[in-house]
């Protein structure tokens, strides 16, 4: 394009119009007779479907949502400027749809799936709508195949699924954004596309995650779809349907997906402005009475695909922040209902037991040291067994500390929990854990590189493979 | 736009099976005569006052029903139950309402074609043509039928051209 003189440009322009075929249009056309808040009622447009395009003569565009006797009300996806009483709105016909293609790869996005960061447009012409239905119960299969998040605590304890939705909870500042950027980072190489939908979040938290995915390379398998605070709340809404039909094209082709969603209580809280605006009744909270199936109906599209239909998978990190830990909240209670497994950010709660009922032996010496930890105060009084188990129990917290942004490779977590289960960390004093684990892993790469092959290639931990690296530790610490 | 309210009214009109002449009658004098409008829209005066007024003017049934909006303090409406009423007489009659507005005024027998095409697609028996000029369309017409527009005008074709040339 760019190569193209003056000249062209004109003989070009001039051929078009030229050729140009004045035709008779014919259109369905309504009359704006209100407006305001992001809302426009319009005045006929007698078959407009629910949830189609309309177009305003400013050319911004809306969403049907209200159908009355009368008028239709229209959520704006754009500036009010210029609109007013008499303004002229046209049906598109359309379903609000996303233009999908592999090009979104590696770029920022808004709700509407243009590009806000200055690369240039995205050229394409295949479009998927944002609303779609979710996977029937034939077209699906089980979850099986792991995701590593790269976090020793989550991998060990609760492991998430491919198709799996696992929500994140937790207060402000406790690190739900830091585990999903975490395991977006740690896809790198995996082959699965990421997507991060921000709904509301601050445009400078935005800027710096996108820095940060950009910094360790990760931009290379992701989107970021972005709704930030300013934006109206019917984009806001729209965001993450327009994130998941972004992940449904990767789906589609037999791809693996991981998208996050941060946060979905923002998303509730726009949905419900958009509703008391649209004057549809409030409910609890004044949350409108379709808020369980806003998200219900969102994260029923994650889903792993029938090797018959192309064996893509969608897996769902939602995220929803809490206030004062209270995760009985109206919002909080109905996506902790939808999804499959909770990752809960509140240390109290956390260790009380609020968490799925499947063990593992990590899981259990945790729980037992988490009960016996009161009782350190009378150290010098306990029995061995006790203070065998609250040592083990140390040391054990020590081994789950993790820096950010450093997320661990599948034969590192598999190698340091062997360790850490087979006891052999415990005579170790805590202070010095860090270096041991680094200086252990250093030895292994040095010296045992083949197990290391193993655990990557086979993904399967044998009794023989324990054995190994139960000896190879013990060599290490002579 | 046509409320609800003005509709109900409108029915309760054409149920009256008032007389066309005295209506028109009755419309005309409302429309033109602001201080009678006034009068009746003043919540002060009283309703036997008013009524007294009413029945000295209007035909006996056009005065039920006026007294009727007056009671109901909806004479302000009545303007809009008028244009309710149209749209019933209309569809009783099968006629269709459609609006054109040209640049240059079509020649009658142009009307008369697109009346008949009118007829012929909407499966009516008459058209009720209400004609509107408007410079700025350049050259050309625009017809609205109902929320249907077709649009023949040069300014509709540039704004096309524009689109498709800027590729929206």
């Amino acid at each position: 394009m760019s190569n193209m003189n003056q000249n062209d440009i004109i003989s070009v322009l001039k051929s078009e119009i030229q050729d140009y075929e004045i035709k008779t249009t014919i259109k369905e056309t309504g009359t704006v007779i209100s407006i305001g808040d992001g809302i426009a009622t319009v005045y006929g447009l007698d078959n407009a479907m629910y949830g189609e395009l309309v177009e305003f003569e400013t050319g911004v565009r809306g969403i049907v949502q209200n159908l009355n006797r009368k008028t239709i009300g229209c959520v704006l996806l754009g500036s009010d400027y210029g609109l007013k009483e008499g303004s002229k709105v046209v049906r598109t016909q359309k379903r609000a749809g996303v233009p999908v293609s592999d090009k979104v790869i590696g770029r920022v996005l808004n709700a509407l799936g243009n590009p806000i960061d200055g690369k240039g447009a995205i050229e394409t012409n295949e479009f998927y709508p944002i609303e779609n239905e979710a996977a029937g119960v034939c077209t699906r299969k089980p979850v099986t195949v792991p995701l590593q998040t790269g976090i020793l605590a989550i991998d060990s304890m609760f492991p998430i699924g491919r198709g799996q939705r696992e929500l994140i909870i937790g207060d402000r500042q406790t690190g739900k954004t830091s585990i999903a950027i975490d395991t977006i980072l740690n896809q790198k190489g995996q082959d699965v596309i990421c997507i991060y939908v921000a709904i509301g979040q601050k445009a400078s938290t935005v800027a710096k995650i996108v820095s940060t995915l950009t910094k360790h390379g990760a931009m290379e398998y992701s989107v970021v779809v972005s709704s930030s605070a300013s934006d109206l709340a019917p984009l806001q809404y729209i965001a993450p349907y327009s994130g998941t039909a972004i992940a449904e094209y990767f789906m589609n082709q037999g791809k693996d997906v991981l998208i996050v969603y941060d946060d979905l209580s923002k998303h509730a809280v726009a949905y419900r402005t958009m509703s008391l605006l649209l004057e549809r009744s409030p409910g609890r909270e004044a949350y409108p009475g379709d808020v369980f199936y806003l998200h219900s109906r969102l994260l029923e599209r994650s889903c792993r695909l029938d090797d018959k239909y192309g064996g893509g998978s969608i897996t769902a990190l939602p995220i929803i922040e809490t206030l004062a830990g209270d995760v009985s909240a109206y919002i909080p209670t109905n996506v902790i209902s939808i999804t499959d497994g909770q990752i809960f950010l509140e240390s109290e709660l956390f260790f009380a037991g609020v968490r799925p009922k499947a063990a593992g032996s990590l899981r259990i010496d945790l729980a037992q040291y988490r009960e016996m930890e009161v009782f350190t105060q009378f150290a010098s009084d306990l029995d061995k067994t006790t203070k065998d188990l609250l040592d083990h129990g140390k040391h054990l917290i020590e081994l789950l500390k993790q820096p950010l942004s450093k997320p661990l490779s599948l034969h590192e977590q598999v190698i340091l929990l062997v360790t850490a289960n087979n006891r052999l960390f415990n005579d170790v004093p805590v202070k010095d854990m860090k270096s041991f684990r680094s200086d252990l892993m250093d030895y292994f790469r040095a010296k045992y590189n083949n197990i290391i092959e193993e655990i990557d290639k086979s993904k399967v931990l044998t009794d023989e493979l324990i054995n190994e690296i139960i000896k190879a530790a013990k060599e290490f610490k002579k | 736009m046509i409320s609800q309210r003005a509709m109900n009214y409108a029915k309760i009109l054409d149920s009256l099976n008032v007389d066309k002449g005295n209506l028109d009658a009755a419309k005309k004098l409302l429309f033109n005569c602001k201080e009678l409008m006034e009068v009746l829209e003043n919540p002060a005066i009283k309703k036997k006052e008013k009524e007294s007024v009413i029945d000295e003017i209007f035909d006996h049934e056009i005065a039920k029903f006026i007294k009727l909006l007056c009671e109901n303090k909806m004479i302000q409406i009545f303007a809009e139950v008028m244009e309710a009423y149209d749209e019933i007489v209309c569809e009783h009659n099968n006629v269709l309402k459609a609006k054109l507005i040209y640049a240059e005024k079509p020649e009658d027998e142009k009307i008369s074609q697109i009346k008949s095409m009118l007829c012929e697609k909407y499966n009516k028996s008459a058209v009720f043509l209400e004609l509107e000029k408007d410079a700025s369309l350049i050259g050309g017409y625009v017809l609205y039928v109902g929320d249907t527009e077709y649009n023949k005008s040069i300014k509709g074709a540039l704004s096309e051209m524009q689109k498709t040339l800027i590729g929206r």
